[in-house]
């Protein structure tokens, strides 16, 4: 790909490739600064890129997720990683949990926005990338499987357990609402 | 489909990711239960309030950014321009008579090095090993890689996998590791069926093995795999208080540069096992079943 168009079909891309960046850093410069390195890798290997359909996002997408895990490997490996990254959700839903105990129907979305946002933040990275490439970007499973490298069963069983733990925060304001039972 | 359709057959409809006659099997049922309509209209809200915040969290890059990012590919420009312009120094370097002078050069370097290797290096007894992590790491970044190929390319799975029977399969496992005889780990309790096994080719050892398990109820109509990989411990991991060199312990280890898989590790001091898994929900609770399985001493 000639470096020009590069740049122009790149730089289209810079609001999704920031918005994935925020999800996995969650601090504005190091978004920042992971989406450039990201434009320069993609930049050198841009020769090699094939259109598969989707256009040069996916392809972004799965740039800044290798540039971010070795960045958390390199991290790892001398011990400055921030908890942030390793950090682990511990309620584990289980295998097929009933539906909410709430009343579904009254549940009331007003309310609703501020304790979701609180609750993804508080996802590991790999649940929050998973949560964007799904809602927001509206990937299928199998796109967002060749981006994080990983089967697609792992994408299947991450997006529900991250559904599944944003729920047990949302039926916490259901009962602090009186939603409870049906 | 189960009757009722659980959550998440439900999250399968929504996301789109049913096949268009599971699509309609769950639209007839939802048309006659009132309740079944209301958790599907919960799961539409909840994907797209999900939508919502993380947009607003970050919707539009700051502005410089993107002036930012021009300015460094206008560097990298620069630099593979200068790189490639001939400069005198690069057309010296190229001349012909210089071969010689490089080879003069090259042999009093290398005879300087060994005198001052002679009289300030140390023996090598005294060198300490080399940091065990990148080995550690190359292997899961390989077996994270390897199980990622079998689960998602079936073909790859038989070509590798060439034991399905398990009796045979671990009497070829003990062989080929040239261990003691390796236990036959089983998974049922835990919903999970022997698959096969076969040879593999993990760096940093000479023999080692990948073993599969399938999830005999697949949640999801997609293979959930478990895969075990044996590696014959002859020292090279060098375990050093980083991962897990208790016997019995599982650790985490990095799953490799590019993905973000999670892989663990443990040894028994002959073998070392590496253990990737399709669904992580279940990951603790097959580490817990082998290790009660092998009996780490």
């Amino acid at each position: 790909m000639e470096r020009q168009l590069f740049e122009q079909l790149a730089l289209e891309q810079l609001d999704a490739i920031f918005r994935m960046a925020m999800q996995l850093t969650r601090h504005p410069d190091e978004a920042s600064d992971l989406v450039q390195e990201t434009f320069l890798k993609a930049l050198r290997v841009s020769e090699r890129f094939e259109e598969q359909g989707g256009g040069i996002r996916p392809w972004l997408f799965k740039i800044l997720h290798n540039v971010f895990y070795s960045r958390v490997a390199k991290a790892k490996r001398q011990g400055v990683i921030s908890e942030d990254l390793v950090q682990t959700v511990d309620d584990q839903p289980g295998p097929d949990e009933p539906s909410p105990a709430w009343n579904l129907a009254s549940f009331d979305w007003e309310h609703v926005d501020e304790r979701l946002k609180e609750a993804i933040e508080g996802l590991k990275p790999e649940y929050r990338s998973v949560l964007l490439l799904w809602g927001v970007e509206g990937m299928k499973y199998r796109e967002i499987a060749e981006i994080q490298n990983v089967p697609i069963g792992t994408i299947m069983s991450r997006l529900h357990r991250a559904r599944s733990i944003l729920i047990e925060q949302l039926a916490e304001l259901a009962e602090e609402k009186g939603l409870t039972g049906s | 489909m189960t009757n009722p359709p659980s959550t998440k057959e439900i999250r399968l409809y929504v996301d789109g990711e049913l096949t268009p006659e599971e699509s309609s099997r769950l639209e007839n049922l939802i048309e006659n239960d009132e309740a079944l309509c209301q958790r599907v209209d919960f799961e539409r809200k909840l994907k797209r309030h999900i939508s919502d915040v993380i947009t607003r969290q970050a919707d539009t890059a700051p502005e410089e950014l993107a002036n930012q990012i021009r300015a460094k590919l206008d560097q990298v420009d620069r630099t593979i321009v200068g790189s490639i312009a001939p400069q005198p120094l690069a057309r010296w370097l190229k001349g012909p008579s210089r071969a010689n002078i490089f080879a003069v050069a090259a042999t009093l370097m290398i005879v300087a090095g060994a005198v001052l290797f002679g009289i300030f290096g140390q023996p090598i007894d005294d060198i300490g090993p080399v940091p065990d992590t990148d080995v550690i790491m190359d292997s899961a970044k390989f077996v994270a890689s390897e199980h990622n190929r079998c689960v998602n390319d079936e073909a790859s799975r038989n070509q590798k996998i060439l034991f399905t029977d398990p009796a045979i399969a671990y009497q070829f496992i003990s062989d080929h590791l040239e261990t003691m005889s390796v236990p036959m780990i089983d998974l049922s309790e835990i919903g999970y069926e022997f698959a096969g096994a076969g040879p593999c080719g993990v760096p940093s050892a000479e023999r080692s093995a990948h073993v599969m398990f399938r999830k005999q109820q697949s949640d999801y109509g997609m293979p959930q795999m478990v895969s075990l990989f044996m590696v014959a411990d002859s020292g090279q991991f060098r375990f050093n208080g980083s991962f897990g060199d208790r016997p019995g312990e599982w650790a985490d280890c990095d799953g490799g540069l590019s993905s973000d898989r999670r892989v663990l590790i443990a040894t028994d001091g002959r073998i070392t096992y590496f253990l990737c898994c399709c669904d992580e929900e279940d990951m603790e609770r097959i580490a817990r079943a082998i290790s009660f399985q092998i009996r780490f001493p």
